[in-house]
């Protein structure tokens, strides 16, 4: 695995860690995948969040590459550090969402530009309110079924994170993805309501 | 935010966001409310299950 025209002194003690780490996660030790996600992940978001100027996109492309270095890793051959090929996939999803504008992040655009609306402000009797629970429910049968059927499961339900995701028949890596996506959009949703004076 | 809030971080990404939160303004409010909205989701499941309007029933 190791580059063999690099002899291993000449590797760091962090670089000779990380390949420990990927032979063990190739052999299917996803615990092992965790901890190299967990070492590079602030360099990779501070990465992606250069090129994306968005904490929200810069935090969904790092979520899909940890997916997708976690499906790709028996096809990495180490020919260069695992951060490299790490930052590479990074970098790809960063720039496939600010190409296909990603749907969600165009609805956040039109209808928030840069600005997030101050929800805080209000008194906590406006979110126990039947109406405000009733806009939750509404935005709820709004958002795409993939994403409503994600934070039913967890946050109305109660399921937790690994048994949500065993009922949809997927890793809790995606099922996180997946239901931060759907929070996302329906809190954009609510966000409207709010802009609209409650009027329902 | 999704795992900050649900308690699944590990302490260092934990205190990532928080650091983060701290100083930016507009992801203290995103955060803020995704939490509101969270909060709103779990009330709904607390809630006993509505029961059928009358007269819809199978015919």
């Amino acid at each position: 695995m190791p580059d063999p025209d690099i002899p291993t002194a000449a590797r760091s003690s962090d670089e000779i860690e990380d390949e420990r780490l990927v032979l063990r996660a190739q052999a299917g030790d996803q615990e092992a995948f965790n901890e190299l996600a967990a070492r590079h992940s602030s360099m990779l978001r501070r990465i992606l969040f250069r090129i994306t100027k968005d904490c929200e996109a810069a935090w969904d492309a790092m979520q899909e590459a940890l997916l997708a270095s976690w499906r790709n890793i028996g096809r990495f051959e180490g020919r260069s550090k695992f951060s490299t090929w790490l930052t590479r996939i990074g970098i790809n999803e960063a720039y496939r969402g600010l190409r296909k504008g990603n749907a969600e992040l165009l609805q956040l655009d039109d209808s928030l530009g840069e600005r997030v609306p101050d929800w805080g402000a209000r008194p906590d009797e406006v979110f126990e309110s039947r109406e405000f629970l009733t806009a939750v429910a509404n935005g709820l049968d709004g958002i795409s079924d993939e994403y409503a059927t994600a934070v039913r499961l967890r946050d109305v339900e109660g399921l937790s994170t690994r048994e949500a995701a065993e009922a949809l028949g997927i890793g809790e890596r995606a099922f996180k993805s997946r239901l931060h996506r759907g929070r996302m959009a329906l809190r954009a949703d609510l966000d409207r309501y709010f802009e609209d004076g409650y009027a329902r | 935010m999704s795992e900050h809030l649900d308690d699944e971080l590990d302490p260092e990404s934990r205190r990532a966001v928080e650091r983060h939160i701290r100083w930016c303004p507009n992801c203290e409010r995103m955060f803020q409310n995704l939490s509101r909205t969270v909060g709103g989701l779990r009330r709904l499941g607390d809630m006993p299950a509505e029961e059928p309007p009358t007269g819809t029933g199978p015919k």
